[in-house]
């Protein structure tokens, strides 16, 4: 048994069928963004052990295709077990090895990466600065205390905790929260449409506003704007059901003898640094409407490194600094004044560079081994 | 053999991991947030100032802070007697110099009280000390929208280019009784520095201003290629739109009144004359929906160059500034794909405009 599995995962068959795999799921994602979006296609085909078939009218999920970790891990598997298997030492099958822990490095590398890179945008008008960039698919319900002279105090508790209900409690906040309704996306109105339904919530925003719940959305210039029905219950036992959202600006409210903010904002990425904005520019070429370069000059100042510098973030000069990428992304579209970067922190951003150095070097070492084995063959009589 | 195991092993814990509660300090200065782009889902939590300037103060005795909102550096929070409240908010703006007339008319439409004449608005203005600074005062009583007797007291003294504004605003008895104490706070503000002043919200019009409507030359145009074409009129200035615009043109009117005309398009019927014309009524104007025989005895059929296009007019207050706004949209489908025009800005300039978005709309080529 333990002989036959051990024969399984070293097969070459094994690494022929999981490439296949890998080849239709590619496909087949591709496909499925049209309906799907980037990012849910991303996580049901690509961030996923099993692509899942949801029966109309239930909620089944059968899994009938292996998902993109599925085919990932097992390759890896099957790569370690055939070396295991195969590999003998030496000089002569060196640039085997390296072609193979190139490839382990590029799928773990790129494992890494989902795991733990963030991609978030940094919006600046020009003569202002920020040290936050903001995700764009994941939101946070921030409890800002700011009665502080110089310091802002923020409790930030994920959208994962809110979309699952209950209760929630921490020594820093003066109020305990419990989430009565959580929509991942929403429509508030002003006024009764069909198909919405009032608000029941405490907060006087000054009108009665119905709302209703929205699917996720699946289109790239779109995103979720989530609200919800969070009710406060002071240590007294006092409680009162507030509506917050992502439509509705940070609701001040005093707590014992400090005042708050509650805001559902998206995530935040707070910075050690500011980025100021000297000039947004957007060139055209002359005479015409085509673009012809978009860049912001802004001014990086650190207090703790005493840094105070200059530079131009263009399409394809970004910034690189502590950690961080910074792109040229976007930009205000109303006046041309305003820049928007995407913020990129991928700590296993080197990995595919390794990974590609690593292959090459191994596939040189290989070939440059038959060549000479080859040459000094016909050399000798 | 080692290293891979240990990668993964971190990597899995991270995948484990379950997302938690954070907390963690930020400079007061950086809960101002940067400006938004317009459009943008976020832009309802309003523009943020650029720098949070050093602003030190005495704050009187029952006045709670509201820290820093959406335009204001600082804010305080005051309640009295049957539950009646008022708030207290300063703000830096640009370019307000000079513009004092037309704030105290600004305020005065704010409790429903008709416009003074700029000489008159101007007798308004007493003198008031403002941290060993010379400003102005005054005050309007007057109804909140829902019939409550309500105040507003503002002083306002220049600093370079930027105007500092102190509003006492809420119920009129609780306001009087604060007068006092509001005076006080005036006289112990200190600003350390002057910081660059908030812009204003995304779509306001410019407050006071000069700018008159451009004598540009008309010029024939087609904006995006295989769009329709069509004949900018006078005065009417071409700005980007956004994704979401096929074309978008500001008009200026006089006094720093403001339009704009906005062209976007869509598949099918776009959602629907009805649906159109209730999210301009609900969501732009703060109106009530109308049914679809509303919208039938509201609206008009105009023959045009592609065929005909339908014509609906509203008034109300624009849900972004609160200011008076009138929307005049068209639509019209051409070739299975609809075409909405819309005219929205003040009341004044939209009625003088009319004709030429009228005319616009019908000598569209498609």
């Amino acid at each position: 048994m333990l002989e036959a599995t051990y024969k399984f995962f070293t097969s070459v068959r094994l690494a022929v069928v999981l490439l296949a795999c890998g080849l239709i799921l590619v496909f087949w994602g591709t496909i499925a963004q049209v309906k799907l979006g980037l990012y849910q296609a991303q996580n049901e085909f690509f961030r996923s052990l099993f692509i899942y078939w949801h029966p109309a009218g239930s909620s089944l999920r059968i899994p009938i295709f292996p998902g993109g970790y599925l085919v990932g891990g097992l390759l890896l598997v099957n790569l370690f077990a055939a070396h295991l298997r195969y590999y003998k030492p030496g000089l002569k099958r060196l640039g085997i090895a390296m072609i193979h822990l190139g490839v382990v490095l590029l799928l773990l590398g790129q494992f890494a990466t989902d795991m733990l890179s963030t991609e978030s945008y940094m919006r600046i008008r020009e003569g202002s600065y920020s040290n936050f960039s903001e995700s764009n698919s994941r939101w946070e319900l921030a409890v800002v205390d700011v009665s502080g002279a110089t310091d802002d105090k923020v409790v930030a508790i994920p959208e994962s905790l809110l979309a699952k209900g209950g209760e929630l409690a921490h020594p820093e906040m003066p109020f305990k929260l419990r989430v009565k309704t959580y929509f991942v996306n929403s429509d508030l109105r002003g006024q009764p449409f069909q198909g919405f339904e009032p608000v029941q919530a405490d907060n006087s925003t000054g009108q009665q506003i119905w709302w209703r719940s929205l699917p996720k959305t699946t289109t790239m210039d779109t995103r979720d704007v989530p609200s919800g029905i969070v009710e406060l219950i002071e240590p007294a036992g006092r409680s009162q059901a507030i509506l917050v959202s992502g439509n509705l600006a940070p609701l001040q409210m005093t707590a014992g003898d400090k005042a708050y903010q509650l805001a559902l904002r998206p995530t935040r990425y707070y910075k050690p640094f500011r980025l100021h904005l000297l000039d947004f520019r957007f060139d055209r070429y002359a005479g015409t409407d085509t673009p012809k370069n978009f860049s912001s000059r802004v001014r990086l100042e650190r207090a703790d490194k005493g840094e105070d510098r200059e530079v131009t973030i263009r399409m394809n000069e970004p910034l690189r600094y502590a950690g961080e990428t910074f792109f040229q992304a976007d930009w205000d579209k109303t006046d041309e004044k305003g820049t928007v970067l995407q913020v990129v922190d991928n700590p296993g951003w080197l990995t595919p560079y390794f990974a590609c150095v690593l292959v090459a070097a191994g596939m040189i070492w290989q070939f440059m081994t038959h060549l000479i084995g080859f040459a000094a063959k016909r050399k000798s009589p | 053999m080692q290293f891979p195991a240990i990668t993964l092993a971190i990597l899995l814990a991270q995948v484990c991991r379950a997302e938690d509660i954070k907390v963690y300090h930020v400079p007061k200065e950086a809960s101002a947030k940067a400006g938004l782009p317009s459009g943008h889902p976020d832009t309802a939590h309003g523009h943020g100032i650029a720098a949070s300037p050093k602003i030190t103060y005495t704050k009187p005795e029952g006045w709670t802070e509201a820290g820093p909102g959406e335009m204001r550096v600082t804010g305080f929070n005051i309640s009295g007697p049957n539950d009646s409240t008022a708030q207290v908010a300063v703000t830096p703006l640009a370019d307000m110099k000079g513009k004092e007339p037309f704030i105290v008319n600004m305020w005065r439409q704010q409790v429903g009280l008709d416009e003074l004449s700029p000489e008159a608005a101007a007798k308004e203005l007493s003198p008031v000390d403002i941290g060993g600074d010379p400003g102005q005062i005054f005050e309007i009583a007057g109804k909140s929208p829902d019939g409550k007797a309500i105040k507003i007291v503002t002083a306002m003294a220049n600093r370079g280019s930027t105007t500092w504004f102190y509003k006492l605003q809420g119920d009129e008895a609780l306001v009087t009784a604060q007068k006092p104490a509001f005076v006080t706070f005036l006289k112990s503000v200190k600003i350390a520095e002057t910081a660059a002043p908030a812009e204003l919200p995304s779509g306001h019009p410019p407050i006071g201003g000069t700018s008159s409507p451009s004598a540009q030359p008309s010029a024939p145009m087609s904006p995006r290629e295989g769009g329709p074409s069509w004949t900018v009129p006078a005065g009417w200035k071409e700005v980007p739109g956004g994704e979401f615009l096929f074309a978008k043109f500001t008009i200026a009117g006089d006094g720093g009144a403001q339009a704009a005309v906005n062209v976007s398009t869509s598949a099918g019927d776009g959602g629907g004359l009805l649906a159109n014309v209730n999210r301009w009524r609900v969501m732009q104007l703060g109106l009530g929906a109308w049914s679809e025989a509303d919208v039938l005895k509201q609206s008009k059929t105009v023959e045009t160059v592609g065929g005909q296009a339908t014509f609906v007019e509203m008034s109300g207050k624009d849900a972004r500034t609160g200011q008076p706004a009138t929307i005049i949209g068209a639509t019209t489908t051409q070739n299975g794909q609809t075409w909405f025009y819309k005219l929205m800005g003040d009341p004044k300039l939209a009625a003088a405009q009319r004709e030429t978005f009228t005319k616009f709309v019908k000598e569209v080529k498609y």
